[in-house]
């Protein structure tokens, strides 16, 4: 299965290098948006499987973006990405409505997958 | 048997006639000037009668020439309490009457009488030479008293400058200082703002009612003349301002207060009851030279306190942009090569093991170097205290910390603290964990924290060893440059063997 998939971020040196890598690895980028009004409206037109938010979108915060996401009528699930380590934003990515976080050294569609699997594993249970 | 001595019921009548005589001494209004010279006359009267009953007592006793010697009781104590004139007219009428009443031939002053011109000369000696002392001593002693006075009410007043009182009291207070030492019944200090507006900085009066009916004329007399002149000013008997219905007058004396060169304000006392003493002015003069030190010291410390604190958020937002920087471009830009180098790696022809096995090591070296970027940019300043505040940064800290760390934070999640606030919070408490779990061979840290009353205070306290002196090389002296910077105090409590507790407090403005 390919999975389609949002990213978010207002990094474009990152951007590209991430496409590149998942494409490579299997997933579907069907959207690219570099700050929160478009990826609402992105997520909204596209419904992809799963959206990669960057936490630090210029002046944006990533956590008030996955809010947007969220109050969706058909909210597709958010991965957070930085190059911050998880710890650092322990608190906030425990209190957001996102599945969950992964490093951008260690992004990989495998990572990707084992989350949504973890999540939708809680889910079933 | 009263158990006092003559000696000491003598000492006591003494200080009673000294009140008497010196009530209103030296330049008192014209009235108190009258009623010395009853005083005098009365006293004079009354001794030199009370030293001729004594003479006529002691006349058969003694050889009657010796017991002119008495009279000197008299000179000496009038002109002790009233001075030189009233000394000499004693002595004459001391040397004529007893030359009158008990020197044969009596009822007849004798003028080629050697004896007598020899008495009258000792006298007049004996006052000019008491009177003088007298009135040295008690020149000195009023000048004493008076700068006694006025160091006790400029202590007063450097003791609330140094306890940094809040600018409108500290105001009120000199005012109400130079009121009561002047014996005004109207004190004010008023500020020539650089906008050429007058501003009423402090402002005390004897009476309530005297505020209530509005400014005296004299004293606005007297402002404008300072601006004019930068010098002392007088204004005498001036009728009450517009709203004075009771026609009552005052006199009003002012003095610049001049600060570091400029002319900064006046120091004005105004009073009705009498006319103010003719040293008024200088006696404002010596007080607000020290009045425009203290202005001119809360001013610096304003503006040490402001560029300290300018100096930090300027570091602040430098250290802020850095790590910014290295988020947004260097970092970005390791983790996008090490993308491509990956794809590199999935893209080789298979038979070339060695190659696979360099690009990936690379790979490895480029993960390391992004996560020692990471460390770095944290320790730089810190992205959560930006994205979530200070309560999320704090759990950072107890999480990253190899001790267990209780954390108890009442702090509103809603309301942020102000940036500079947060900053110096978390430093303190990440130098305090450090600290814990590196030197205190702790088992466990305490982290509390309430906001309230515009105060944020943090206590760190660890179970310890104690001992830890801030003076070796803890990084905890850095920050307390920081907290003191926004006005804030840290203290560090190390008994030995009671472990160690670090407690922050600092003022705080909440941002919406």
């Amino acid at each position: 299965m390919t999975e389609s998939c949002l990213i978010v971020d207002d990094s474009l040196g990152f951007m590209d290098a991430a496409r590149g890598l998942l494409e490579r690895q299997g997933l579907r980028v069907v959207g690219v948006a570099v700050n929160g009004s478009d990826a609402v409206r992105l997520a909204h037109q596209l419904h992809p499987d799963v959206t990669l938010l960057d936490i630090n979108l210029g002046d944006e915060s990533g956590f008030e973006v996955a809010e947007q996401l969220q109050r969706h009528a058909n909210p597709s699930p958010v991965i957070l990405i930085s190059t911050y380590a998880e710890e650092d934003y322990s608190d906030l990515i425990a209190a957001s409505p996102a599945l969950g976080f992964l490093s951008k050294a260690n992004l990989s569609v495998a990572a990707i997958r084992a989350l949504m699997q973890r999540a939708s594993g809680y889910r079933e249970t | 048997m009263t158990g006092r001595w003559p000696s000491a019921r003598l000492a006591s009548a003494w200080r009673a006639l000294a009140r008497w005589a010196d009530a209103e001494r030296g330049d008192g209004p014209p009235a108190s000037r009258v009623r010395r010279w009853i005083h005098a006359t009365i006293a004079s009267t009354v001794l030199i009668v009370a030293i001729n009953s004594a003479v006529d007592l002691l006349d058969n006793h003694a050889p009657v020439r010796s017991l002119s010697v008495l009279y000197l009781l008299a000179v000496v104590t009038v002109a002790v309490l009233w001075g030189m004139i009233f000394a000499i007219l004693v002595s004459l009428v001391s040397v004529l009457s007893f030359s009158y009443l008990y020197v044969p031939p009596r009822g007849k002053f004798d003028i080629t009488e050697p004896a007598n011109w020899y008495s009258l000369l000792v006298f007049l000696i004996t006052a000019i030479v008491v009177s003088e002392l007298a009135a040295r001593s008690q020149r000195t002693a009023r000048a004493s008293a008076r700068l006694a006075e006025e160091q006790g009410a400029l202590r007063r007043v450097a003791t609330l400058v140094a306890q940094e009182t809040s600018r409108e009291e500290l105001d009120a207070l000199i005012s109400e200082e130079v009121g009561q030492l002047l014996s005004a019944d109207l004190a004010m200090m008023r500020h020539y703002a650089d906008d050429g507006s007058l501003r009423l900085m402090g402002q005390w009066a004897r009476s309530t009612r005297l505020i209530a009916s509005g400014c005296p004329a004299a004293v606005d007399r007297v402002t404008e003349l300072i601006a004019q002149t930068g010098k002392l000013a007088r204004f005498e008997n001036e009728m009450l301002g517009q709203r004075g219905g009771d026609g009552a007058t005052f006199s009003a004396v002012g003095a610049p207060i001049v600060v570091e060169g400029r002319l900064w304000g006046a120091m004005i006392v105004a009073s009705r009851a009498h006319d103010l003493p003719a040293n008024t002015g200088a006696r404002l003069d010596d007080f607000t030279a020290l009045v425009a030190i203290a202005i001119a010291n809360a001013k610096n410390r304003a503006d040490l306190a402001a560029s300290r604190e300018r100096v930090v958020v300027a570091a602040d937002e430098t250290r802020r942009r850095i790590e910014r920087d290295l988020h947004d471009g260097a970092q970005q830009q390791l983790v996008a090569l090490t993308f491509e180098l990956q794809a590199t790696q999935e893209s080789l022809p298979s038979g070339i093991p060695q190659v696979r096995a360099d690009l990936s090591r690379v790979t490895q070296g480029l993960v390391s170097t992004l996560e020692e970027l990471r460390e770095i940019a944290r320790g730089i300043h810190p992205a959560i205290l930006v994205q979530g505040g200070l309560a999320p940064a704090l759990r950072m800290l107890a999480q990253r910390c190899p001790l267990p760390v209780q954390l108890e934070l009442e702090v509103d999640r809603q309301s942020r603290l102000a940036e500079p606030i947060e900053v110096a919070t978390y430093y303190v408490v990440a130098e305090a964990l450090t600290n814990a779990a590196k030197h205190a061979d702790a088992s466990l840290v305490k982290v509390t924290g309430d906001a309230r009353d515009g105060m944020l205070r943090v206590r760190v306290q660890d179970d310890g060893c104690g001992g830890a002196s801030p003076a070796r090389g803890s990084g905890l002296v850095g920050i307390v440059d920081r907290v003191e910077a926004l006005g804030g105090k840290l203290v560090l409590r190390s008994p030995p063997g009671a472990g160690t507790s670090v407690e922050l407090a600092l003022p705080i403005a909440t941002q919406a």
